[in-house]
């Protein structure tokens, strides 16, 4: 392999903020107080919460605005229907699960909008990583290849992607959820996961085969 | 077509790199404030909306738009509800509970009127008119009966001859 991610192939990548240990007790704890109108208790979950929500809702709109609007409002939402929330799943696969039907009803609303890759409103931290300085600065022969350029174009490829295949993409190769966790917040079978997977991988290697070959 | 397994990995670890993108520093410490505004002003609106279900004419005053307005509507209600409540209690209602007047009664009766209770005395003037002192105990703080009844006198028609 050559290329920008051939010499990657050490670098560790980043956990992924998804796969964090959750205190699901005092989860259960926070919201049985939110679900008594205690918003102190509700704002806690806001916290633990935010950048996961946040994270999952920019990934698949790759726009800072948006995701900065939509994830608010699916706590929003959260907050409203919390009453009503059993605690069948865990408050985690929940809230998840809200922010995904509502960014997907915002994609199918605005499918028509252009979409624009908002990589200047965010770092690139990617560019500090001192795993990935030290493989471009001594193995990389192409060590002048533009990160900045690297990362609008895998953007430019998942937003390509039908929102199905982008959710699964997300959940999964961005965010690390396994696939069992994943089908309990779509509510489909763990196969209809790898599925969608599958194929969505399959796109995006020959979207990004000037990278990965 | 199966991608080739070091194809795969490497796509990961592509997309791995996302997890890099972050928001501009500082940006989750206004987070939660801003979930909590969005919530306190969305309820504040449908208390607003609720009002409105309740007062649908309420819409077209814009006094009623306010919390202002429902707090002087809530107020006229309470005074509209207590003077109707003391019209419907006081002595001159003419309620089942008339309390007894009180005090002094200074008043002119045409002969043949009821006399009232209480302790009274009548003088008859030569003219004809008889004026009746009524000296009642005082049971209540209730005005007077006959306070403000202005006297009448009856005027006769007068015929002078010659």
């Amino acid at each position: 392999m050559s290329g920008v991610i051939a010499l990657m192939e050490p670098f560790a990548a980043r956990p992924s903020p998804a796969q964090a240990p959750t205190d699901e007790s005092a989860d259960r704890n926070l919201v049985r107080q939110a679900q008594t109108g205690d918003l102190e208790a509700f704002d806690e979950l806001v916290v633990r919460y935010q950048e996961r929500i946040y994270a999952l809702v920019y990934h698949m709109t790759s726009n800072h605005e948006d995701a900065n609007d939509l994830a608010q409002e699916a706590f929003v939402k959260a907050w409203k229907a919390l009453r009503n929330f059993k605690g069948d799943s865990s408050f985690y696969t929940w809230v998840y699960r809200i922010a995904v039907n509502h960014t997907l009803n915002h994609l199918k609303t605005r499918r028509n909008r252009t979409h624009h890759v908002s990589l200047n409103d965010l770092d690139f931290n990617a560019e500090h990583d001192p795993d990935l300085i030290q493989l471009i600065s001594h193995r990389n022969p192409r060590r002048d290849a533009n990160l900045r350029e690297l990362g609008e174009r895998l953007n430019a490829a998942i937003l390509k992607l039908s929102e199905e295949h982008r959710t699964v993409v997300t959940l999964h190769d961005i965010q690390g959820l396994p696939h069992d966790e994943i089908a309990k917040i779509l509510e489909c079978n763990p196969g209809t996961v790898r599925s969608r997977l599958f194929y969505a991988r399959q796109q995006l290697q020959a979207w990004l085969s000037d990278f990965l070959s | 077509m199966e991608p080739l397994p070091e194809d795969r990995d490497a796509l990961r670890r592509l997309l791995a790199l996302k997890r890099h993108e972050t928001p501009p520093p500082g940006y989750f410490r206004d987070f939660s404030r801003q979930v909590r505004r969005r919530i306190e002003s969305e309820e504040a609106a449908l208390v607003a909306s609720g009002w409105r279900k309740f007062l649908p004419f309420s819409a077209e005053l814009p006094v009623w738009r306010s919390a202002n307005g429902l707090i002087a509507s809530g107020l006229a209600l309470i005074l509209v509800g207590v003077v109707f409540f003391r019209k419907q209690h006081s002595p001159a209602g003419g309620g089942e509970a008339e309390p007894k007047a009180a005090g002094l009664n200074f008043g002119v009766t045409p002969q043949g009127a009821p006399a009232a209770t209480g302790l009274e005395e009548s003088f008859r003037l030569p003219t004809g008119f008889s004026y009746r002192l009524e000296i009642v105990p005082i049971t209540s703080n209730a005005i007077p009966r006959g306070l403000f009844l202005e006297p009448r006198l009856a005027v006769e028609s007068v015929n002078w001859q010659r």
